[in-house]
């Protein structure tokens, strides 16, 4: 009977420790993943655009998300933006529940759709306003100033956005999304269009708002160039499915016979369609 | 409340620096000036050919049997309405389709379904903004009526004038955003913006010129130029007796009439300004009474409108897609 009692009591002491366990464990997966999705599934009808999605993106990373065209890169980035209820699977982005708490998620998120052109006859200073209010800065003069000095277009303030360069709209859009300092910033394709002046200009304020504003990137793209000079984690999505995840530095170690980043890319890509 | 009022501003703000818009405003405006003025010419014409047919009757040393014509100054006011009705309801088409479509094509829909705030706030907040441009227009066409009357002299209007002016503003105001969130609900709901405004239009052609026009052809008053039965020199209710005769036919015809939200918005308009004689002397409340349904019809259909734009906007959880 005692041993009885002694074992329950013990069995209880443990499942108190696993409790516990699990709860710091909790506590540390939520301090240092900004991301956290688990069989996140997107089906449209009988097509599945993303399928049982499993990744972890931690805190301060740049992660650069790769797949070819209807990879399923921007489906996934509007079900974790909220734009898009998942048809499967669960996922949290800054620590919130991205169906459940998609108004927590938004206030804690940047994002910068492919090709958005703003408002036209607006000025980038009225865009950036409107953007920054609805964002919940109710006072967001002194913040627009710091965003625009940050990214080096002060001088574009009150220029109209029709009359920009698509480089200089890039960086505005990136303005609208950081004007209320996100968490995470994501970024679907944003060097689409530009030419190489503008590409090097936008690499180097992504890696700025990282290393100097901390702020965790999620960048899909399909330019692999990109992806070595910016990244520090990579995904491959192909069909709706998560290839292959590493780090940067280990994929590139993995693959040292390869020549380049395509031949990596190529190389995953074949081998799970083979 | 602040996310709902600044998509209201941005959205009264971006129509006001459309050139469309501008222009649309200025034809309004020109349109219901111009309307007054031939009105008050022809009515004026009528007078002096009153005055002059007196004078020969007197000349003959006969007693004149016409009275003379009656002005009511607001019976001026039905090509107003009329413009209203067709290209009010084109203004609220334009107004419902460029506040979605513009926000497709730019792709900002998408930013703004990103940022911390809901729907409610999106819908609310462009029909509030639209909901304000619209109100101005009408003031402004309201305040032309007024300028118009000013500059044609002579003419007085009564504070009764005035309420019946404000009554037929708000009106106004319903009848062009019932077609706003008509518009509004198509450009949300089909994927195809080109298809959403062609289905407007389309509905625009059945409901403001088609069913009123095949109302008012089978109308057998219509059939004489200056009314059939006056024409026959028939009285009120002599033509009641033979309209009683052809009661399923009258039905039919104010059946498909009452399909078309332009015609509630026109019959309620010209019972207000009198341009039916019978309510020239009814005093307004009483125009109000017996011009509920209409009225009501109006406004229904207005918060139908905007229930189903809260609705569409919330269902389609794509709404950002082109």
């Amino acid at each position: 009977m005692q041993t009885d009692l002694l074992s329950e009591n013990m069995s209880e002491k443990e499942e108190m420790k696993d409790i516990t366990k699990e709860a710091s464990s909790k506590e540390e997966t939520s301090s240092s993943f900004v991301l956290d999705i688990h069989d996140l599934s997107k089906m449209y009808g009988v097509f599945s655009a993303v399928n049982n999605l499993t990744l972890q993106v931690k805190k301060g990373e740049i992660f650069g998300f790769l797949g070819h065209n209807g990879a399923g890169k921007t489906t996934t980035i509007n079900m974790l933006t909220t734009l898009l209820e998942p048809s499967s699977g669960s996922g949290t982005v800054a620590g919130y529940d991205i169906v459940e708490e998609a108004l927590e998620v938004r206030r804690k998120i940047g994002y910068l759709p492919e090709n958005v052109r703003f408002y036209d006859s607006m000025t980038a200073y009225e865009n950036l306003d409107y953007f920054a209010r609805l964002s919940g800065i109710s006072k967001p003069d002194s913040r627009i100033w710091d965003v625009l000095d940050f990214l080096d277009a002060r001088t574009y303030a009150h220029k109209k956005i029709s009359t920009l360069s698509k480089g200089m709209r890039q960086r505005i859009g990136i303005a609208q999304a950081i004007i209320h300092e996100p968490e995470i910033l994501f970024l679907d394709e944003p060097t689409s269009g530009l030419d190489p002046f503008g590409v090097k200009q936008l690499r180097d304020v992504i890696l700025r708002l990282n290393s100097e504003k901390g702020i965790t990137i999620f960048m899909n793209t399909h330019l692999l160039q990109e992806v070595t000079k910016t990244c520090s984690t990579i995904g491959v999505l192909n069909h709706g499915n998560l290839i292959y995840l590493d780090s940067l530095s280990n994929t590139m170690k993995r693959f040292r016979d390869e020549k380049s980043l395509e031949d990596i890319y190529l190389n995953i890509e074949n081998s799970k369609e083979e | 409340m602040n996310n709902m009022l600044t998509i209201a501003k941005k959205e009264f703000q971006d129509i006001f620096r459309s050139r469309t818009f501008s222009i649309i405003l200025v034809l309004l405006l020109v349109l219901t000036a111009t309307s007054i003025l031939v009105s008050t010419l022809v009515f004026k014409s009528q007078v002096s050919q009153y005055e002059s047919s007196l004078a020969l009757l007197l000349s003959m040393g006969k007693t004149p049997t016409e009275a003379a014509p009656q002005l009511y100054p607001l019976n001026l006011l039905r090509g107003v309405v009329d413009y209203i009705e067709i290209i009010g309801a084109i203004i609220g088409i334009l107004l419902g389709y460029l506040s979605i479509a513009k926000e497709k094509n730019t792709r900002t829909m998408k930013l703004l379904l990103s940022k911390p705030i809901t729907k409610k706030d999106i819908v609310f907040g462009k029909i509030t903004g639209n909901f304000l441009f619209v109100s101005l227009t009408i003031v402004f066409v309201a305040a032309m009526i007024l300028a118009s009357f000013l500059a044609i002299g002579g003419i007085s209007l009564t504070a009764v004038d005035y309420y019946k002016i404000l009554a037929v503003v708000i009106l106004s105001i319903a009848y062009i955003m019932v077609f706003f969130t008509l518009s509004f609900f198509l450009s949300i709901q089909q994927k195809s913006l080109s298809n959403a405004l062609m289905i407007c239009f389309t509905i625009w052609l059945v409901f403001v010129l088609v069913l009123p026009q095949i109302g008012d052809t089978m109308d057998p008053d219509n059939q004489v130029p200056g009314g059939f039965f006056k024409s026959m020199g028939f009285d009120k209710p002599q033509e009641k007796a033979v309209m009683a005769k052809f009661s399923g036919y009258e039905n039919t015809r104010d059946f498909i009439e009452q399909l078309s939200v332009t015609k509630h918005y026109e019959r309620a308009g010209f019972a207000i300004f009198g341009v039916k004689t019978k309510y020239n002397d009814m005093p307004f409340p009483d125009i109000l009474a017996d011009q509920w349904f209409n009225i009501v019809s109006v406004f229904g259909l207005l918060a139908a409108g905007i229930f189903a734009d809260a609705f569409i906007m919330y269902r389609n959880r794509e709404a950002w897609s082109v």
